[in-house]
């Protein structure tokens, strides 16, 4: 009995973080999209100056406009729990990928003794970051309040044990 | 997808965003700063008026951008990670120090507790779950050079 409550705590904890960590990517997807819109966001990023003469706009272009919805899908993904693990390490590579690009742009316009805009880093990269460090540290067949646990029993052999 | 390879990946993001913001860190301090301009404006003017050493200032402060910069490469790529790490470790205690001593208690909120965060919890963990690294090449293949001989 202390056991099974024990699991349905964790279980909660991670529905916890995984669902906050999924409603920020959803709806960083979901305002990226309907108050920009996909064209537009990759304009901007094509027209980015620091970039423009380094990389291809069309490349830009693409990278830009597949950013809303790379974030709409990985968002709404870990917010159900659907291919949670692999959805998580996609993140993953987001954020590392993202915080490279904030350094850069660090040593291009630097902020402060540390280069790195301070306001993005501690309130843009590291709480997404905690929340996905949280959540792969606890332990995935724990993750009972998802998709994922439906699709493979798992939900349903907790319930049968708890009964 | 084990528990393992989970928690390598949340390993990955701590050290790499750590990594990122020393090493960035270090770069501008060491190549578009100076390491003698770095300890000048940072150490030796604001704490002339302290108990400390001058010479102490002028060596601390030339020195933690070089620091920054190696150590903050190495944790990136995941190379001497722990010995590295420990060297970060020091200066975020050497900073901590400076700050508290001429600052408000609130001045190592921004900079260095969430710097300190990440390094803990990729120090707290086992070297051996951190497997997407470059430490992690050299262990295989000294347990591949050790099976070949025996």
């Amino acid at each position: 009995m202390v056991r099974h409550d024990a699991a349905l705590e964790r279980s909660v904890a991670i529905f916890l973080t995984r669902t906050t960590l999924g409603f920020v990517y959803f709806f960083a997807g979901v305002n990226k999209l309907t108050e920009v819109g996909v064209v537009e966001f990759g304009r901007r990023a094509a027209a980015l100056p620091d970039l423009a003469g380094i990389v291809p706009q069309a490349i830009l272009m693409a990278v830009g406009s597949l950013t809303p919805l790379v974030e709409l899908v990985l968002g709404a993904l870990v917010l159900f729990g659907l291919w949670t693990r692999p959805a998580l390490r996609c993140v993953a590579a987001l954020i590392i990928l993202i915080t490279l690009a904030y350094g850069v742009h660090g040593l291009l316009h630097p902020m402060g003794a540390t280069a790195m805009n301070i306001a993005v880093v501690n309130f843009y990269i590291l709480p997404r970051a905690a929340l996905l460090i949280v959540t792969l540290f606890l332990p995935a067949e724990d993750d009972l309040l998802s998709v994922d646990a439906l699709r493979d029993g798992r939900f349903r052999r907790f319930r049968i044990r708890r009964a | 997808m084990t528990r393992t390879s989970d928690r390598a990946w949340a390993i990955l993001v701590a050290r790499c965003i750590l990594g990122i913001v020393f090493f960035i860190a270090g770069v501008y301090k060491t190549f578009m700063w100076g390491p003698l301009e770095h300890a000048r404006v940072l150490f030796v003017e604001p704490y002339a008026d302290t108990f400390l050493p001058v010479w102490a200032l002028w060596v601390s402060g030339a020195a933690v951008p070089v620091i920054e910069l190696v150590a903050g490469a190495l944790v990136l790529v995941g190379l001497w990670t722990r010995a590295s790490l420990v060297a970060l470790a020091g200066i975020l205690v050497l900073v901590s120090f400076g700050h508290l001593l001429v600052d408000p208690p609130t001045s190592i909120n921004a900079f260095i507790l969430p710097r300190s965060a990440l390094l803990l919890i990729v120090l707290l963990t086992p070297a051996t779950e951190d497997r997407y690294s470059l430490d992690q090449v050299r262990r295989s293949r000294g347990h591949a050079a050790e099976a070949a001989i025996v």
